[in-house]
């Protein structure tokens, strides 16, 4: 427990720190900007109570906020994401591979398998953030639109981070 | 009463959900408002000292951009002075210095962080209300304009930018001498549109786009951009004009924020006229 704690932190000073001073700098054609901080909640310890991963991505998602001078847009997209994290778990690897093993690791899934499970997530997450973000000009099909590049854009960075800083995929295949 | 509270422990994922989406979509409504100040802000010192920082470490490989603006700029001012013009009249006049009465006083500020690719953008400068910077106040570059001074902590501002949906200013099509406003229609980061431009008016592309006496927030006369393209929807009275901007919003390094001395004045005769109009 107290080993993934301190991973989960190390994590997350990391996630935000490249987040904020890199990948917010980065706009791939004027507009397009990836947020792969999103890796810090995708790998957040499946043990832990489920209560304490929204809480966990409210703070997160605050913390970006203050510095992209959202208010609470990346609060309540990560939210949202945290929220149905487990659903997605539950059909991107089969339940029995998991269910009530006390060891099991989000790290551990191989890459496949993590790729879709980080997917659908991100993409959950962009467009109920550009959503926010674009609801002041009520132009729906932009949202989409947008949504679709940059969750693609998060997702790969978010695989670079999962295939350079972690043990490699040895179960829940 | 012991059935609700097990109902709420049974569903505490949706309770909580709900709680904390209400909180946050509280927290950026509150950031949208645009006389509120947001909780939720970067012009909080700790952020606005991380963001110098990391602008110090990395301004260093721009140096010789910055060097060449300012000194067009220094070669624009210096056609301004007296000193540059010829006095080509028959009858001499002496200027009375105190005649003349300053309304205008700049200061200058780094641009320390800034965003041009979201739906709503801000910029962060290193001026605050310790250097006499006050909320409402105009922001400009060397060649243009910036923004609207939005909040202010001791040591930071934060500006909204002209890339942000907040974002009105009174202009005027110089040739034409006739005023319209300029907004962000939140698309591209080099243009802005400007209404309220009626059709029997012949607007020309590259026409020059200047502030407006209108606006109290600006001097008038300063430079926004030029007419890019135009359009005349179908059963519309006036032209919907896109405005190439002068200034390049990404990539910002120093600003002037204007103040207007006289503001105050003025603001109580406006204030005045919309009580009696009321």
């Amino acid at each position: 427990m107290s080993s993934e704690l301190f991973s989960l932190l190390w994590r997350l000073g990391l996630g935000l720190f490249l987040q904020v001073t890199l990948f917010s700098k980065i706009s791939f054609l004027g507009w397009l900007s990836p947020y792969p901080y999103l890796w810090v909640l995708l790998l957040y310890p499946y043990q832990f109570p489920r209560w304490t991963s929204l809480l966990f991505g409210f703070v997160t998602g605050l913390i970006v906020d203050l510095f992209l001078n959202t208010g609470g847009m990346h609060a309540s997209a990560c939210v949202w994401m945290m929220t149905m994290r487990g659903y997605v778990l539950s059909f991107s690897v089969p339940q029995s591979s998991y269910e009530g093993d006390s060891t099991f690791d989000i790290e551990e899934i191989e890459i496949p398998r993590f790729a879709t499970y980080s997917g659908i997530l991100i993409l959950l997450h962009h467009i109920w953030l550009f959503t926010l973000e674009i609801f002041q000009f009520s132009k729906l099909p932009v949202v989409i639109f947008k949504a679709v590049p940059a969750a693609l854009m998060s997702l790969v960075f978010v695989l670079i981070f999962r295939l350079l800083l972690i043990k490699s995929g040895r179960k829940y295949k | 009463m012991r059935r609700f509270l097990a109902f709420l422990i049974k569903r505490h994922i949706v309770v909580l959900f709900l709680i904390l989406q209400s909180l946050a979509l509280y927290l950026s409504a509150q950031q949208n408002a645009f006389q509120k100040a947001g909780y939720i802000s970067s012009s909080n010192y700790w952020i606005g000292t991380y963001y110098k920082f990391l602008n110090d470490a990395v301004s260093f490989v721009r140096l010789s951009t910055i060097n060449d603006s300012l000194s067009a700029e220094n070669a624009r001012l210096k056609t301004l002075l007296v000193t540059s013009l010829r006095y080509d009249s028959t009858t001499k006049t002496s200027v009375i210095d105190t005649a003349l009465q300053q309304q205008f006083t700049y200061t200058w500020a780094k641009v320390v962080n800034s965003t041009a690719h979201l739906s709503a953008n801000y910029l962060i400068i290193d001026k605050g209300s310790n250097q006499g910077i006050k909320p409402r106040s105009g922001v400009m570059t060397s060649n243009g304009i910036a923004g609207i001074v939005h909040q202010v902590s001791p040591h930071f501002s934060s500006v909204i930018s002209v890339l942000n949906p907040k974002f009105r200013l009174s202009c005027i099509i110089e040739p034409l001498n006739y005023t319209g406003v300029i907004f962000w229609d939140g698309s591209d980061y080099q243009t802005g549109t400007l209404n309220d431009i009626p059709r029997h008016l012949p607007v020309k592309k590259g026409m020059k786009i200047v502030t407006s006496p209108y606006s109290n927030l600006f001097p008038s006369g300063i430079p926004v951009g030029y007419i890019s393209d135009f359009e005349l929807p179908s059963g519309s009275n006036t032209y919907k004009i896109t405005v190439k901007l002068n200034s390049d919003m990404r990539k910002l390094d120093y600003v002037y924020v204007v103040d207007d001395l006289l503001k105050e004045e003025r603001n109580v005769l406006e204030k005045q006229i919309t009580e009696d109009v009321q």
